[in-house]
């Protein structure tokens, strides 16, 4: 693959590399600095890719080591992570749909916006979170059960 | 890609996830146009391989070199066994309770738990230094300076060769700095480094996390297929910056000894007489991680069976098993198993590894299943397992998969 054509690729998928950057990282300067790294490095390592047809995969596995990297370093990460982000996803006036994902587990959360929303199959998620395909299905199965819950519950309310 | 709709529950919500901003939008042109004119192959630092021999040497200087923490507010919590009661890992109160002991009663039983808090003669170390795999590996610690003021305190641990849960506090000292902290996210057990779940409030003003005190501090260790003994040393690494913006480091430590039993490997043949491989099984109080690996030889047609199912991309397509011990009782997992995931990283690389089943082909070009499962109500020992896969589609029916059903005995 040409470094233009891996270029390209990139421009094109810009929606879809948002929205898995924005699964992990929520903020958006975050997302734009892992986004910015897995950019200079996917061109650093592009003779390291062997089929071109993978490099849409290839680079969503750089982009969330890189939003993983930046996970690693942010402190008070947990707090974050369990109900700050939430808070903050509520304030910014995001849709039900995006706050309730944002307070599922990451474990969760990214396979179901992979899935969901980038298209990825199965295989594909799994290949690039290092898991079996089955332990994918099971996240996006529990996932989508604690979707619907949410929203019955406050239905409910 | 699967753009296939008819999978997509959340088709006609897609227009509600945050839209790209324009700015990122401009920040990936900018970022692609500079790396096409990048004339220079840019490198980045990656990871050096594992060297355990100078890592051991590395503990040993820091526990000379080390001091003992000093700690206030011993408190009884046992908080550490709550947790995994709550997240489904150890199954019931009473089943935990039952067999749970302190580290005295160990000797007694077959499998035990330890459950030790510091009144009960859980010993803390505190090292201002992190383990050297730390230091050798990322260059943010290279410049780091050891803090010998304990950031927590451990208030209580529970092992049973399983599983680790950790339970404690952030000292005052610790509370004092909580603003600057990395929250750990490596745990290291007799020299390998494992990814915990952790979990640590910090926010002083809005407790919102139910059930914790500020400066909580919890982690989790999956450790059924890592090969350790029943006697682990624990290092949990902790790093913060400080006003001058430098990053501070320590390593809080005690040992802990759980016990399990561990039946060794056997092979089996199926009714169709593939070969069938269990390897070490663990039998803990935290339940038993079981891994089967078929090996179906040239046999292509008995392996698409196994395989179909599990490269569907139909969420609902699944493949389990029922496990009947030699008790006569029957787990299920599809209604018993735990979905876990376990990540370490020893001489040997890197080790990932979760509930499900993997289709493959070995160096030989033998088709080969894998399945692995925890099943956290299997806590009695026994001496042999009838296990029979089978698939469950998604209009709810359920197949046996008798071709690959097999008997295993223990001597």
């Amino acid at each position: 693959m040409t470094k233009q054509d891996f270029g390209n690729l990139i421009i094109s998928f810009t929606d879809d590399f948002y929205r898995i950057a924005k699964a992990i990282l929520k903020e958006d300067a975050d997302c734009e600095d892992a986004m910015s790294s897995a950019i200079v490095k996917g061109f650093s390592k592009l003779h390291t890719l062997k089929k071109q047809e993978y490099a849409k995969t290839w680079f969503s596995r750089i982009l969330i080591n890189e939003c993983q990297m930046i996970l690693r370093k942010r402190k008070r990460e947990v707090t974050y992570e369990e109900g700050v982000l939430a808070k903050e996803a509520a304030q910014q006036d995001y849709s039900d749909l995006y706050q309730h994902l944002m307070q599922l587990d990451i474990s969760y959360r990214l396979p179901l916006v992979m899935y969901y929303f980038d298209g990825f199959k199965i295989r594909e998620i799994a290949d690039i979170l290092e898991m079996s395909e089955s332990a994918i299905k099971m996240r996006l199965n529990r996932g989508k059960l604690q979707l619907r819950t949410m929203f019955e519950k406050e239905a409910a309310i | 890609m699967n753009h296939d709709s008819k999978h997509n529950d959340f088709e006609y919500e897609k227009e509600n996830f945050p839209k790209t901003p324009e700015h990122f939008k401009q920040l990936v042109a900018d970022q692609v146009e500079k790396s096409l004119n990048q004339p220079e192959t840019i490198s980045y630092h990656s990871h050096k391989k594992w060297r355990p021999a100078k890592a051991a040497a590395a503990v040993l200087i820091c526990v000379i070199a080390g001091s003992t923490g000093v700690y206030a507010g011993v408190r009884y919590h046992y908080k550490a066994q709550e947790y995994l009661q709550n997240s489904g890992r150890i199954t019931s109160t009473d089943s935990a309770a039952n067999t749970t002991s302190t580290k005295a009663d160990t000797e007694n039983s077959s499998t035990t738990t330890t459950v030790l808090s510091k009144e009960e003669g859980l010993d803390t170390t505190c090292i201002p230094t992190l383990p050297d795999f730390m230091l050798e590996n990322y260059d943010m610690y290279a410049d780091a300076i050891g803090e010998s003021q304990p950031y927590i305190t451990v208030l209580d641990a529970y092992y049973d060769g399983s599983v680790l849960s950790v339970y404690g506090q952030a000292t005052e000292f610790g509370m004092q700095t909580t603003d600057y902290w990395y929250v750990p996210d490596r745990i290291f057990i007799n020299d390998i480094m494992f990814c915990p779940n952790v979990t640590v409030n910090l926010d002083k003003q809005d407790n919102h996390l139910e059930d914790w005190e500020n400066g909580a501090f919890y982690a989790e260790v999956e450790l059924s297929d890592a090969s350790l003994p029943d006697q682990i040393h624990v290092e949990i690494p902790f790093c913060a910056d400080s006003d001058n913006d430098e990053i501070k480091m320590q390593t809080i430590s005690f040992d802990i000894t759980g016990k399990s039993l561990h039946k060794p490997e056997v092979t089996a043949s199926t009714v169709s007489s593939a070969a069938v491989t269990i390897p070490e099984t663990r039998i803990s109080a935290s339940g038993t991680y079981f891994k089967t690996v078929w090996n179906f030889g040239k046999d292509k047609k008995s392996y698409q069976k196994f395989a179909d199912i599990i490269n569907s991309d139909n969420l609902q397509d699944w493949i389990y098993c029922k496990i009947t011990d030699s008790t006569g009782m029957v787990y299920d997992s599809k209604e018993e198993s735990y979905s876990f995931q376990s990540i370490y990283f020893d001489e040997d690389g890197e080790h990932w590894n979760d509930n499900g089943a993997n289709a493959y082909t070995d160096e030989s070009g033998n088709y080969c299943i894998s399945m692995q499962v925890i099943i956290p109500k299997l806590t009695q020992d026994f001496t042999s397992l009838e296990v029979t896969p089978y698939v469950h589609l998604e209009d709810g029916t359920e197949t046996d998969l008798d071709f690959a059903s097999f008997q295993i005995d223990y001597e």
